[in-house]
């Protein structure tokens, strides 16, 4: 496990930003971190990132104590704040330059770095212009590329991709993959379910400081007992044949909308659909259109809190 | 890495060319507004020329002479009085040796005129003063010198209302000069009184011109006088305003600072630097050299002002460079506890509070608007509150090339603040933890 979180908690005042959590990220994956707003993403990765001491709890990197000595994971680790935090009256090139030499690379080192940073992050013809005059995305991207200059083993992406474009956006995930790839570690936060989805291959869910479930996406899915729903449509009436629909494998309601229409919905695992589908199908009683919505992580959120991921 | 930081700091300051303009030009535009303003309280009409001075004479000098030689008339010889006459002549010393003296002439420009004219030309501020010398003039000061009797004699010195510092000026120049004059005569009184008890009055006379000018003279005299003239080199409008505006313009140097540590606390970048494993001490460290930098070259850019544009003679470079480095390091001092105060209260409230309201409270009581030495004792003890008010009395004792020792006080005192001021700052900063420092602010 690169990192360890263990009964991990921070009290603002009297507020409870992060309530007891743990975590175990492991070496190599990318890691989601998925919840609302105010949910305590961001608090547990400042944390992580030693910006903020824990109130209590243990947080361990490669199982050394960061609480007591931030140094250990200083070096190695990317931090991708949720804002932009680059200063926009300098051009691109003069960050990628400061914030370099912060983790003491210079001259001929640090050169090739912001080359190959800004090769990945796709903006190396705009290095000479100030960031303010960059688009979002822009921003966002050297946003990226600033924490990868030092090659970090880990690195924390805090809402990477709030407010940008689809391409921008597209880019930034694709380069969480490449990243992901060459070995880095990535612990990935968002409230947007598809890029989570996309990337992860674990993921937590928080709420009001709290995860309230991880694992894999299938396990989580299973786990919330969340089906699949395909909604079907026929050019006569299917009146009679609820019955047999109902004796598919699998099936485990009908709901009748018209003559016509009907959804059905579906247990078991992810390819339930196909053989129910199948048999539907092989019955030749005139199927005109079918459309299978497949449980989500949103599904699965939905389902343990009782509210959607975003307001 | 500290140079890193201070380099990126320097980086960004240079990029608000904006604020630039504020630090540099803002000043020299209110120097130049307000000296010609207020020009008039401060003396010339406008140039930094000497005090042009009317000078009348309105007695006639082949009557005078006649009148004293019929005085001496079976006192003394015609013989003495022809050597005292030839020893001393009182026309030649004031109108060469006083009024043409180069010195004098940097503080005051003296034009004899008839009184006809003078009034005229005083009437035009064309002169601040006219000086009347009246009947009797020459023939009062050899009676005063050779007999044994004092004929009173008033010069009078007629002034421009508008003029007031300019016409003290003039006063005391002029006073100075007749002061010595009456040193001399009293000399001389007491030497007659006690030495004709003992001499021969033959004796005495011969003797008496040694003892009136035994100190090099009369005329040498009141130059030395001319020394205790309030203000010394004389600190017109422009050069008063140049220093002024320059005390009250660095503050906003210190202002700059705090307002910079918390934009990057805003920005995040400070979170970043913090990630990588700076330490706010370094932060800290690095604005305040920034600030240094900054301070340092504004003050040189608005000396060099005053120096081409206004022609302010500075007297001596040196101590010009090092009141400036004194100066910039008790502005970021002041800067660094406002960034540390700001960055604790995590909000502009204290920079701005500092800008908006401190440094006009400063300016005043320091003496940036207008000079506070007409102000009542109390104001004037405020005045080293304000560390403007420190800077511009060390550069006006610069600016009259007041020796080492009595500018060592003003750095005493501008150290102090550096050093108490930063001291704060880094117990604030060390007080707080780090990490409770950094929030995460949304936009
Ligand atoms: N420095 C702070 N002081 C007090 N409260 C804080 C502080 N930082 C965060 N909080 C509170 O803690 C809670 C969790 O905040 P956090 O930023 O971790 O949420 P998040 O999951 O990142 O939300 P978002 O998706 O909006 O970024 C919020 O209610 C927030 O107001
Ligand atoms: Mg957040």
């Amino acid at each position: 496990m690169i990192i360890k979180a263990e009964n991990l908690k921070k009290v603002f005042g009297n507020f409870v930003a992060v309530d007891g959590i743990n975590l175990e990220i492991p070496s190599g994956q990318i890691v989601g971190l998925l919840g609302p707003n105010g949910a305590g993403k961001s608090t547990t990765i400042s944390m992580i990132s030693t910006l903020y001491k824990p109130t209590s709890g243990r947080l361990l990197f490669d199982g050394k104590d960061i609480v007591k000595e931030p140094k250990w994971i200083k070096p190695h680790l990317g931090y991708v704040p949720q804002e932009i935090a680059l200063y926009q009256t300098l051009t691109g090139y003069e960050n990628l330059k400061y914030f370099g030499g912060l983790y003491g690379l210079k001259g001929v080192e640090l050169k090739k770095r912001i080359a190959s940073v800004s090769e990945i992050i796709g903006i190396d013809d705009r290095l000479k212009d100030k960031v303010e005059q960059y688009s979002g995305g822009m921003k966002r991207r050297i946003n990226i590329g600033v924490a990868l200059l030092h090659n970090p083993k880990l690195i924390i992406m805090d809402e990477p991709t709030v407010g940008i474009d689809p391409q921008s956006r597209n880019h930034i995930l694709d380069t969480v993959k490449l990243l992901n790839e060459q070995g880095m570690t990535v612990i990935y936060t968002s409230h947007y379910m598809e890029e989570v989805e996309a990337l992860c291959q674990s993921v937590y869910i928080m709420d009001h400081g709290k995860v309230i479930a991880s694992g894999t996406q299938e396990e989580l899915i299973s786990q919330s007992d969340s089906h699949t729903a395909i909604h079907m449509t026929f050019d006569v009436s299917v009146k009679e044949y609820l019955a047999r629909f109902k004796e598919i494998k699998n099936v485990m309601a009908i709901t009748q909308n018209t003559e016509m229409d009907v959804s059905i919905l579906a247990s078991g695992n992810g390819n339930s659909q196909k053989e129910i589908i199948h048999e539907i199908m092989s019955m030749d009683i005139g199927l005109v259109s079918f459309d299978v919505t497949k449980p989500n992580l949103e599904q699965v959120f939905l389902k343990l809190t009782g509210r959607g991921l975003r307001d | 890495m500290l140079l890193n930081l201070y380099i990126k700091d320097i980086k960004v300051l240079l990029s608000d060319k904006k604020g630039l303009l504020i630090f540099v030009l803002m000043p020299i535009v209110l120097t130049t507004i307000l000296s010609f303003a207020l020009s008039g309280s401060f003396g010339d009409p406008g140039r930094m020329h000497a005090i042009p001075v009317a000078v009348v004479s309105q007695y006639e000098m082949n009557t005078e002479m006649a009148n004293f030689k019929a005085a001496t008339v079976g006192m003394v010889s015609e013989e003495d009085v022809e050597s005292m006459i030839e020893t001393i002549d009182f026309e030649t010393m004031f109108f060469k040796t006083f009024l043409g003296d180069t010195q004098l002439k940097e503080i005051i420009d003296p034009k004899v005129m008839t009184l006809e004219t003078a009034n005229q030309a005083l009437e035009n501020e064309e002169v601040v003063a006219i000086i009347v010398l009246p009947e009797g003039f020459i023939f009062n000061q050899y009676v005063n010198f050779m007999l044994p009797s004092r004929n009173p004699m008033t010069i009078e010195m007629i002034q421009h209302p508008d003029y007031n510092y300019s016409g003290q000026i003039v006063q005391s120049v002029f006073e100075s000069y007749f002061d010595a004059l009456n040193k001399q005569v009293v000399n001389k009184n007491v030497y007659l009184t006690v030495g004709s008890t003992y001499f021969e009055s033959q004796l005495l006379f011969e003797t008496m011109a040694d003892v009136a000018f035994d100190d090099e003279g009369g005329s040498q005299a009141s130059f030395v006088a001319m020394e205790t003239v309030p203000g010394k080199k004389l600190v017109n409008s422009f050069t008063y305003y140049a220093i002024a505006m320059m005390g009250m313009f660095i503050l906003y140097s210190s202002g700059y600072m705090g307002r910079e540590l918390l934009n990057e606390k805003k920005m995040l970048t400070l979170d970043r630097g913090v990630v990588s494993g700076v330490l706010y001490g370094k932060v800290l460290a690095a604005k305040f050299m920034m600030t240094v930098t900054l301070c340092f070259v504004q003050m040189n850019a608005l000396i060099l002002f005053g120096a081409v544009v206004l022609k302010v003679d500075w007297s001596n470079p040196l101590k010009v460079l090092v009141g400036i480095l004194f100066s910039s390091l008790a502005v970021s001092g002041v800067g660094v506890l406002i960034g540390a105060i700001t960055l604790s209260a995590n909000n502009y409230k204290v920079a701005n509070i500092f800008e908006n309201l401190l440094i006009h409270v400063f300016a005043f009581i320091g003496g940036s608007y207008i000079p506070v030495d007409g102000l009542p004792p109390i104001v004037l003890q405020l005045k080293y509150f304000a560390i403007n008010g420190i800077v511009i009395d060390l550069f006006i004792d610069i600016y009259q090339n007041a020796p080492w020792s009595d500018l060592v006080f003003y750095f005493g005192l501008l150290t102090g603040i550096t050093v108490v001021f930063t001291g704060l700052a880094v117990f604030m900063i060390k007080r707080k933890e780090v990490a409770s420092y950094v929030g995460i602010i949304k936009a």
